[in-house]
Order: structure tokens, then C-alpha cells, then sequence
């Protein structure tokens, strides 16, 4: 159950309060890869992925690692919400910290109307193209593009759970 | 025939471990495709994990020159040259290890090459001792059969 990833088995999240999870990718894919996991942040209008083209939605954080083949990497991604505003009946989350890295986010998600506000981590597979020096969104597999990406919603309130 | 495979054979091996010209300092991308091209000549695993352990040091010291303000100017750049560094070292292994792997995989196909002509040869040779034997055996019993006439008539 989504509840199962948060503290005291709640959705609610109150500024504050710690979050652990921990990522994971298994290499399959035949030879050593680059990939690059890259966390956004989005609510309820934000588009997804698609195989055409990643989230638009606000980059957090993004995290690199070379994986051999078979191999596999597994990274915590500890965060919590350091800023959360409600004005003018709008609500966004300004700061929160990933890793023990600060992060201010100036394009935040908003949401309308009173709290719990209704967002969503977005996390994106990108690996590395010789090719195009450089990160593609997914990978390329028999000329066909291949994506990964996961999305774990939560509820966030300024008042106490 | 035998030697034409032979030709080709070294022709491949000099083809692969082909001295590599003298670049700059490569960027990240060419040690990848260097990496990559150690891992496709047949590098083993503790080699290739060896070189990845490597690049994601490199990705480490990448995060802390990121991490760095922008008036610790000498902190930069000592960080800067381990990467570049470690980037020109990681290459250098990477090319090294594609030259030995090649030169494994090149006397490996060799020897698999010479020890079919050898196992080839015993069998030819195994199979003439087999034949020989047995005519040898053939002959005995026809010369066993051979009658003697002895004079006076007495038997």
C-alpha cells in the first residue's frame, strides 16, 4: 500500500517529517550503462512521461551512477518538506531537502483551495547516448524507444497529522 | 589453406591492439566509449568493475566541485585536475584492458585453432594404428593356414 512508504503509515505529510526510501535499477542491458534518475515533482495536472518526451514537470534532483552489466545500484533518497506556503488559497512546497542537499524549488507545483495539497514525486530513468554525448529519456532497444519512470503520491498540510 | 587462416587471423589481432593515437585529455564520453570498447574485446568482470568503481568515483568528485561555492576557487580547481586525472588514467586502463582482452581472445581462437589440428592429427593417426593393427591380425591367421608338404611320403 502507498501508506507503507511513509512515516506513521500515512499519506499526510507535514513539513518536517522524514521520508526514506530507497531507489533502485537493475542493469539488463548487456553491456556497463550510465544512467542518471531524475527526481521532479509534480500535482494532479502535471503531464507524465511518455515515450515521446519526459515530464515537464520541475526537476528536484537527479542522481548519476555507472552500473555494470547484471549489475545493480540502489540509492536511499531520505527527504523532507523544509518550506511549505498557502497564499491566496494557493499552496506549493518552496524548499525540501533530498540527501542532506537543500533544494529551492522556484517553479513549484501548486495546488487551489485549502490544504492537504496533492502532489507527486516523479522519478525518470535517463541513460547516457554515446551518440548524442550526452542523456536521452529512456533507451533505445531494436529502434524502438524503451522509458522507465515511477510516481509516488503524497498529501502535504502545514497543520499537524 | 591452413595458412591463409593464419594470415587472417594475424591480420584481425593487429587490427584490434592497434596502438592508440596520443589525444588530449579525453572527456567523459570518450572514456565511456573507451570503457565500452574494453568490455566488448572480452575484459572480465573484476576489470570492468575495476574501471566502473572508477568513473563513478569521477562522478563523486563531480558532485563536490557542483557542491563547491563559487568563491573557493582553489578548492576548484584542485578538483578539477583529480577529475581530469582520474578521467586520463581511467582512459589509458580502458584502452590497456582492450589491448590484453583482444590478445587473450586472439590466443584463445589460436590455441583452440592448433589443438583442433592436433586432436585431428592424433585421430588420423589413431585410426592408421587401428587399421595397421588389424591388418597385422588379418595376416596372422592367413599365415597360420599356410600348409607344409614334407617328402616320402611321410606325413
Amino acid at each position: 500500500m502507498a501508506a507503507d512508504y511513509y512515516p506513521n503509515n500515512s499519506l499526510l505529510i507535514v513539513p518536517g517529517d522524514v521520508v526514506t526510501w530507497y531507489l533502485g535499477i537493475g542493469n539488463q542491458m548487456g553491456s556497463m550503462q550510465f544512467v542518471d534518475i531524475r527526481v521532479k515533482l509534480g500535482n494532479d495536472s502535471t503531464l507524465p512521461p511518455t515515450t515521446a518526451e519526459p515530464s515537464p514537470a520541475v526537476q528536484i534532483a537527479d542522481f548519476k551512477q555507472f552500473i555494470a552489466d547484471n549489475g545493480t545500484w540502489e540509492s536511499p533518497f531520505v527527504w523532507k518538506i523544509l518550506k511549505f506556503t498557502t497564499q491566496q488559497g494557493v499552496s506549493r512546497i518552496l524548499q525540501l531537502e533530498a540527501n542532506n542537499v537543500t533544494y529551492v524549488v522556484p517553479n513549484a507545483p501548486t495546488c487551489l483551495g485549502k490544504p492537504p495539497c496533492h502532489l507527486r514525486f516523479i522519478f525518470e530513468l535517463w541513460t547516457w547516448s554515446v551518440a548524442d554525448d550526452g542523456f536521452e529519456f529512456g533507451w533505445v532497444d531494436q529502434n524502438q524507444q524503451r522509458i522507465a519512470w515511477l510516481q509516488v503520491w503524497f498529501n502535504v498540510t502545514p497543520e499537524g497529522h | 589453406m591452413s595458412l591463409l587462416l593464419c594470415g587472417t587471423l594475424v591480420l584481425a589481432y593487429l587490427s584490434l591492439v592497434a596502438p592508440q593515437s596520443n589525444q588530449p585529455q579525453p572527456g567523459i564520453n570518450i572514456v565511456i566509449q573507451d570503457v565500452l570498447g574494453a568490455e566488448s574485446a572480452g575484459a572480465q568482470p573484476k576489470e570492468m568493475a575495476k574501471l566502473i568503481d572508477g568513473l563513478n568515483s569521477v562522478l563523486h568528485l563531480q558532485d563536490q566541485l557542483d557542491n563547491l561555492g563559487s568563491q573557493n576557487t582553489q578548492s576548484q580547481q584542485e578538483l578539477q585536475y583529480e577529475i581530469n586525472s582520474s578521467l586520463m588514467r581511467l582512459d589509458s586502463d580502458a584502452n590497456r584492458i582492450a589491448a590484453s582482452a583482444s590478445q587473450r581472445t586472439f590466443t584463445e581462437h589460436v590455441t583452440a585453432y592448433v589443438l583442433g589440428v592436433v586432436e585431428a592429427v592424433i585421430a588420423a593417426i589413431a585410426t592408421y594404428c587401428t587399421i595397421v593393427v588389424r591388418r597385422l591380425a588379418q595376416r596372422k591367421r592367413v599365415f597360420h593356414l599356410k600348409i607344409v608338404l614334407k617328402q616320402g611320403g611321410q606325413s
